[in-house]
């Protein structure tokens, strides 16, 4: 599938403020699934510095530096991206990959850079804490002979069912436990609960964030910016590597999904956060649309 | 075996050498050490006394235990910053498992922002200072690291010279090392890393970490500057001046990791924005870059023998300490056994403390380092009653690694002496109960004056106008307008107050309501309602509650003063104190029924005030500085008479009543008299608040200074101010159209001044924000930075 990707953020602020420094997470990656061309990232006004880097989980990272006193920021970035199917259920079926217990003494004994990361990706982080709370939900869904992606199946399955996708409910900072209490969230809440989930368990599991094609109601014309960021997550199975999974929408990631970043919660891949000298409030304003093409 | 620090010669010698003279003597001398230590700290803040005591007995170290220590250090400096190099970069250690995953990666100071930040290791760590602890039997051992703020570095040199200060004829006793040829090393490392400026970035707190932060910038000859100070453009570091933007070449950091840098660490940090990516881009070199302070954090100490092995396949020189990651079962039932052995790194508080409660290491041990606690060589110290004291003792040493070098040691240090587990712990005890020593390195005769004499550009930054950062102008610039607006509000207080009636109210004082509304509208209240109450504005302005009462505004005043205290003398502080004493006699509610105690606090208050105009303009001598303040002060007082004026003359002629309280208020009744007699005219008296420019507190008057004031400000290399005669210019002309026999006839439809009046305070916060953006946030909008 090919997509025209146009991810729009518009500040305004209530006072003219000069000196706005932006970083953004808005370039999606180069996969073996997912090819990008045409990538950019533009300013309004355009008066502004761009410097590029990548971040320790390589991400391509931009930061924005508009200097002269501006009430209006525009942060447009755009790209073509053509995702590739990934076959990930045929893998799930057919009960490929490895079990629990072989996947724990992967972690013990392997001393490879994918075990490193995998590792890595074992550790409780700010947005994805270890919860008792979280860490119950996954015993119950074990069953004998099972592989590690039916269970993370299970669990997708689980949270897709047992909680109900609620907009605006949360915000960027509402902890697990409150979505967890009231069995509410949006996409982002329900991959933090799954990866906090897996994580205590032993379960390498890192967050992904993108984009999901959205269908128009029927009948009707696709409306321009009607659709949003998405998040879901991943686990390592050693011998598939990184799969992806959507507790929201219950399904195993593909063709439908466009993959911006990866990192161990929401806070390392932020799309846009920034920093003004000056005063007074702003309002943010974030348009997305994903068009096939 | 090496020898017990010094020969005990040595110290016999200097213990018999005090004994030489009478006891009166040295308790003088003792007393003037702990003198010239307040001194020092009150020259940075006279609040702060340091809890640090100096003993008057330095600690002697033989020239063979030093030579020990000074391989040992460089040694372990190396492999620390190999160490970073690779925990930053590609992880071997950790992926050969021999630091463990889950304790790098959940340890809070690792800092993911700040892999691959520089490449080579001794630009991981150009500064380390390390604790060591010297035992019974002359073995060393270091027992800590400390990266992120190498505290106690000044303090070193602090005590070096207060000892030398104070007993100067000690100092031929023996032959010692010099300490200054480090310091020099240390500025000329830091010069040479760019053309621009050196700084050393402080926290800004007001601390004792902020005094010997203070010191070492002096002694340094480094700029000191605070985060608001700098500002991130075309991938590097700028310092904000009042000539334009300065580039920084080279930080030594004194601010928490996390701190440094709002944009990609702590949102809520005091440090600058982009200051990681300058790092990045290799256009700011950092001492020590953010991340380093993962040494502090202690989980290296366990496996530093296998690091050494791995890399080098070599032994440690110096021993290093005992120390467990607990999560491993034989050491945590070590520990629990004996837990008085053991100090604890609690590494998710990021503190550390004893092991005797060992509660939170039973429910979590993954989140503990322990650390075996050392038992210490005892020093001999002064005590007027107890000629034999001696207190256990670890020393904090520090080195410098630069390119193609092996790391330079200090010779000498920082001393702790105190309780056995207090002093191996990072935090100085505040009670007092610590004593310091100045270090001595024997048998070095020559001094380590360092052979190169680099020729280094030295920039004082505060004595040179143009140097003056952006951000103390900019307190000043508020300090002059806060000042101005309180002593308005009080003028205007002392006027309307003894007239107002509490419970009746008849015309007259309703007149006087003007005052009142001016009293809100001066500091940014919303205007009364029609209908409301006199006591519930007054209630307002008095509740020390409300931030834009007069409290609040007093407070706002304190605030910008204590910014920039070093810029004050301590008379204009005496001054500054007695003002915010008021601060605790202000009244919740005034009471009306005797408006008297009020009034007299008023009286108070705008005479000290007075005063700290005076004696600013006595003793400030950097007149950039001062201009600022000036500029401030009538810039305000425009901005103010305009609005009281508009104010009073707004539907009628004033009354008699408040024509005499306006001129009152305005302190130019006798001025007036003698002009007018006693006829009260009111156009007689907007002539002379407004257009008059002979009268200091016209209108007039202070655009007239405040065009002369600007022009003489400093140029900029990097804005333009073309803006600020333009706004001056335009001033003048709006006065110069109001002509009092004009309104004289339409009055009282006297709409045009109305919105003369307000045009003029419009053009003054134009001309208020024109200055902050050249001089304080240098965001010209026709301003594109050069590279100069």
């Amino acid at each position: 599938m090919n997509y025209q990707l146009k991810h729009l953020t518009e500040y305004q602020y209530e006072h003219a403020v000069a000196n706005s420094y932006n970083l953004a997470c808005l370039m999606p990656r180069q996969l073996p699934y997912q090819h990008v061309s045409q990538a950019s990232v533009r300013l309004t006004p355009d008066l502004g510095h761009i410097s590029q880097y990548q971040d320790y989980f390589g991400n391509t990272r931009h930061l924005i530096h508009l200097q002269p006193p501006h009430q209006q920021l525009k942060v447009c970035s755009e790209a073509l991206v053509e995702v590739l199917p990934r076959h990930n259920s045929a893998l799930l079926d057919s009960g490929s990959g490895v079990d629990m217990p072989q996947l724990q003494h992967y972690l013990n004994s392997n001393l490879s850079a994918a075990a490193m990361q995998a590792k890595l990706f074992c550790q409780a982080s700010k947005l994805a804490p270890f919860l008792t709370e979280t860490a119950a939900l996954l015993p119950p869904l074990r069953a004998p002979k099972q592989t590690l992606l039916q269970l993370v199946e299970c669990l997708n399955q689980y949270i897709f069912e047992h909680f109900i996708y609620t907009a605006g409910f949360t915000t960027v900072v509402t902890p697990l436990t409150e979505v967890l209490q009231h069995r509410r969230g949006v996409c982002q809440d329900f991959a933090q609960l799954a990866i906090s989930c897996l994580r205590a368990n032993g379960i390498p599991c890192r967050y992904v964030s993108g984009y999901l094609e959205t269908q128009p109601p029927p009948g009707q014309a696709r409306l321009q910016g009607a659709d949003a960021s998405h998040a879901w997550f991943a686990v390592f199975d050693p011998e598939l590597g990184w799969i992806d999974f959507d507790p929201t929408n219950n399904v195993l990631p593909c063709q439908q999904h466009l993959t911006l970043a990866f990192g161990r919660d929401y806070a390392d891949v932020v799309p846009l956060k920034g920093v003004v000298q000056g005063s007074g409030a702003h309002q943010l304003q974030v348009a997305v649309d994903v068009i096939p093409c | 075996m090496p020898a017990v620090n010094a020969p005990p010669s040595s110290t016999e010698q200097l213990l018999a050498w005090f004994a030489k003279f009478p006891l009166a003597l040295r308790s003088r001398w003792y007393d003037d050490i702990q003198h010239q230590l307040r001194e020092n700290g009150a020259n940075f803040d006279r609040w702060q006394k340091p809890g640090r005591k100096l003993d008057l007995y330095p600690w002697l170290i033989s020239t063979a235990d030093w030579q020990q220590v000074q391989a040992g250090i460089a040694q372990r400096h190396q492999l620390l910053a190999l160490i970073l190099q690779d925990l930053y970069g590609p992880q071997q250690l950790v992926q050969s498992g021999i630091i463990p995953a889950e304790l790098l990666f959940s340890n809070p100071q690792f800092l993911f922002e700040s892999a691959g930040l520089v490449q080579q290791p001794e630009q991981w760590l150009p500064l380390l200072a390390t604790d060591l602890g010297f035992d019974h039997h002359g073995q060393i051992c270091a027992f800590a690291d400390s990266c992120k703020a190498p505290a106690g570095l000044g303090f070193a040199l602090e005590h070096r010279l207060a000892l030398k200060q104070s007993i100067p004829e000690l100092q031929q006793l023996r032959a010692k090392a010099h300490l200054s040829g480090f310091f020099r090393q240390l500025r000329f490392f830091l010069q040479q890393q760019g053309n621009g400026i050196a700084a050393i970035l402080t926290h800004g707190a007001r601390d004792e970490a902020y005094f010997e932060q203070a010191f070492l910038a002096n002694y340094l000859d480094l700029a000191l500057v605070h985060g608001a100070d700098l500002m991130f453009s075309e991938q590097r570091i700028w310092l904000k001046t009042l000539s334009g933007l300065q580039p920084v070449s080279a930080l030594m950091r004194f601010l928490d990791d996390r701190l440094t840098d709002p944009l990609e660490l702590d949102s809520e940090g005091a440090g600058v924005a982009g200051l990681l990516h300058s790092i990045r881009q290799q256009q700011l070199f950092c001492a020590n870059p953010p991340g380093t302070a993962l040494l502090d954090s202690g989980i290296l100490l366990p496996f530093l023998t296998a690091a050494a092995d791995y890399f080098w396949q070599q032994p440690l020189l110096l021993n290093t300490v005992q120390a467990y990651w607990c999560k491993e079962a034989q050491p945590l039932q070590q520990v629990l056994k004996n837990p008085e052995q053991f100090l604890l790194h609690d590494l998710s508080a990021q503190q550390q403390y004893p092991a005797d409660n060992t509660c939170a290491l039973l429910q979590r041990p993954a989140d503990f380092i322990a650390r075996q606690k050392l038992s210490l060589h005892m020093q001999p110290c002064y005590d007027q009653q107890n000629p034999t004291w001696q207190l256990p003792a670890v020393l904090r040493t520090f080195s410098l690694y630069q390119s193609n070098q092996a790391p330079l040691l200090l010779p000498g240090g920082f001393a702790r002496l105190g309780e056995l587990s207090q002093i191996q712990l990072p935090v100085i005890a505040q009670d007092g109960s610590e004593l310091s020593k100045d270090v001595w390195v024997l048998g070095v005769d020559q001094p380590t004056e360092s052979l190169l004499q680099p020729s280094y550009n030295s920039m004082p930054l505060s004595r040179e106008a143009g140097l003056l950062p952006s951000r103390v102008a900019e307190h000043l610039f508020w300090l002059g307008r806060y000042n101005e607006r309180l002593n308005l509000l009080i003028r205007a207080l002392r006027v309307a107050l003894p007239l107002l009636h509490p419970t009746q109210t008849n015309q007259t004082e309703q007149q006087l309501y003007c005052f009142i509304d001016f009293c809100l509208l001066a500091n940014g209240s919303p205007p009364r309602q029609a209908n409301e109450p006199i006591s519930v504005a007054l209630a307002q302005l008095f509740s020390p509650d409300n931030p834009l009462s007069v409290i609040g505004l007093l407070k706002n005043l304190i605030y910008n003063a204590q910014s920039v205290r070093e810029y004050f003398s301590e008379d204009t502080w005496l001054l500054l104190d007695k003002l915010q004493a008021t601060v605790y006699q202000w009244p919740q509610t005034p009471d009306l029924q005797q408006p008297m105690t009020i009034i007299y606090l008023l009286d108070e208050m705008v005479l000290l005030q007075t005063a700290i105009y005076g004696l600013n303009n006595e003793t400030m001598s950097r007149t950039q500085a001062l201009r600022f303040m000036d500029i401030g002060q009538h810039l305000e007082r425009a901005l103010q008479t305009s609005l009281l004026l508009q104010r009073i003359y707004s539907q009628d002629l004033p009354s008699a009543s408040v024509m005499e309280a306006l001129l009152r208020m305005a302190d130019t009744l006798m001025t007036y008299r003698r002009r007018y007699r006693s006829e009260l005219n009111p156009m007689a008296i907007l002539d002379l608040l407004l257009l008059d420019t002979t009268t200091p507190r016209s209108v007039g008057y202070q655009i007239s200074r405040l065009h002369r004031q600007t022009r003489a400000l400093p140029e900029l290399t990097s804005a333009d101010r073309q803006h600020l005669p333009v706004l001056t210019t335009e001033l003048s002309q709006l006065l110069e159209q109001v002509s009092t026999q004009q309104l004289d006839a339409n009055y009282p439809s006297c709409l045009t001044l109305h919105a003369q009046l307000g045009q003029l305070q419009y053009l003054l916060r134009q001309l208020s924000n024109e200055l902050s953006l050249c001089y304080f946030t240098h965001a010209h909008r026709s301003s594109p930075w050069s590279m100069s």
